[in-house]
């Protein structure tokens, strides 16, 4: 681009050429080039965003369960962000056998009053996905294998979980899941 | 592939010595398109729409691209997916709308690139195959735009293809069981859709390799200027 230059404006630049070696086009050259790299980095915004969940994926990632139904000692399977979700009604026996077992002796230590909300000890709510490899385990429904320890039970791998989810026998190294939910009211669970 | 203009390529970083000896991919870039390719002195800012076209078609293949990441080719649910795009897509609102004024946009370019080449006699000898080559790309742009026109699937999108099919019904004897063959039915529906989307993904890659060639074409002899005189 020089050699388009003039020689009296090469003879001005390089007047203004400082002892410390700036010129004043470094200046055009380092404005273009942060305005061409925001520009980029805008850009990429929307393309980058637009794999994201949409709004109607995001509109169906919360679920409000009525449990008024479930009577103590049973179970439901609902459908939460496209997964089962596991409601139970444990009987004072069943929170009685997960309160004696001793946490330290658990591969995953929780007591059950971590794994529920105060006021609603009988309610347990977990994810209904083994964290193991992700098969649906046994014991919601009626009359499945509930496994070893009364709570759930992994067809696939042998994972028995106890009566507070917590996983107590098999390859799976973590208790169900206990997902975000709160009491809307004494009926009504809100999950997610 | 070799470009008489070209100034010879020699690369100072190690690196790209090493490169260069097993695959010229950086002396290709620098003969073709690099600071390597000399351009007359004397060129107007007419010289700048065939990078503006393509710029244009990068810019719609990268849109097209995540477009159809949420659009569904079928009669059915084409719509809905389009107003899904428009509504619950993040930026999908921007990014349809990039690719549809996009497209125009392009179309824009492409005549002041297209009125470049005959107001100042681009297109005579020794440049004819850069011509030839260009309409090609032109035909292709057209068949892409047609048919991307046509997936929306709301009433314009299926009249514009009821139409333009119908202009091949009007070429005499055949023209019928063309137009039919070409919907792949007696009026748009499902089959011609889905096809459309077809090749509106195919015909965009086809044009990217045309130009390719376009622009080999014209490295051969060199930009022309607008003096029209050799140089």
């Amino acid at each position: 681009m020089a050699e388009n230059t003039g020689t009296a404006d090469l003879q001005t630049l390089a007047a203004q050429d400082g002892a410390d070696g700036i010129r004043r086009r470094d200046f055009i050259n380092i404005a273009a080039v942060a305005a061409a790299g925001v520009g980029g980095v805008a850009t990429l915004v929307p393309l980058i965003s637009q794999m994201s969940p949409s709004a109607d994926v995001l509109a169906e990632s919360s679920t409000e369960i009525d449990i008024s139904a479930i009577q103590p000692g049973q179970a439901i399977k609902a459908v939460f962000r496209k997964q089962p979700v596991f409601i139970r009604n444990l009987t004072p026996v069943e929170i009685a056998e997960a309160n004696k077992v001793s946490t330290s002796s658990l591969r995953d230590p929780q007591t059950l009053a971590e794994r529920t909300k105060e006021g609603h000890e009988n309610w347990l709510i977990t994810m209904g996905v083994c964290t193991h490899l992700g098969c649906v385990p046994l014991g919601a429904g009626e009359g499945e294998v509930k496994g070893e320890f009364g709570g759930y039970f992994c067809p696939c791998h042998g994972s028995h979980y106890d009566t507070a989810a917590r996983i107590r026998k098999g390859p799976a190294p973590k208790n169900l899941e206990v997902p975000e939910y709160q009491f809307t009211s004494d009926t009504v669970v809100k999950i997610g | 592939m070799s470009f008489p203009w070209a100034n010879e390529y020699s690369p100072s970083h190690p690196l790209m010595k090493w490169v260069d000896e097993k695959l010229p991919l950086p002396r290709l870039v620098y003969n073709a398109v690099g600071s390597g390719y000399p351009v007359p002195r004397n060129l107007n800012y007419f010289w700048n729409f065939g990078v503006l076209a393509g710029f244009c078609l990068v810019l719609q293949i990268v849109t097209g691209v995540i477009l159809a990441m949420h659009y569904a080719p079928n009669a059915l649910v084409a719509f809905d997916s389009t107003e899904h795009i428009m509504r619950d897509v993040n930026w999908g609102w921007m990014l349809r709308y990039a690719h549809a004024n996009g497209a125009s946009a392009f179309f824009v370019v492409v005549y002041l690139h297209i009125f470049r080449g005959l107001y100042y006699g681009s297109y005579k000898a020794p440049r004819e195959m850069v011509w030839l080559l260009g309409v090609v790309i032109f035909l292709l742009m057209m068949a892409t735009a047609f048919m991307g026109y046509v997936l929306p699937w709301g009433q314009m999108s299926f009249w514009g293809a009821k139409v333009i099919t119908g202009l091949f019904g009007a070429i005499p004897v055949v023209g019928e069981p063309l137009q039919v063959w070409l919907l792949g039915g007696f009026a748009p529906d499902n089959a011609a859709l889905n096809r459309f989307f077809s090749l509106h993904f195919l015909l965009p890659f086809v044009i990217a390799g045309v130009v390719i060639l376009h622009i080999w074409a014209l490295h051969i002899p060199g930009s022309s200027n607008p003096t029209g005189v050799e140089v």
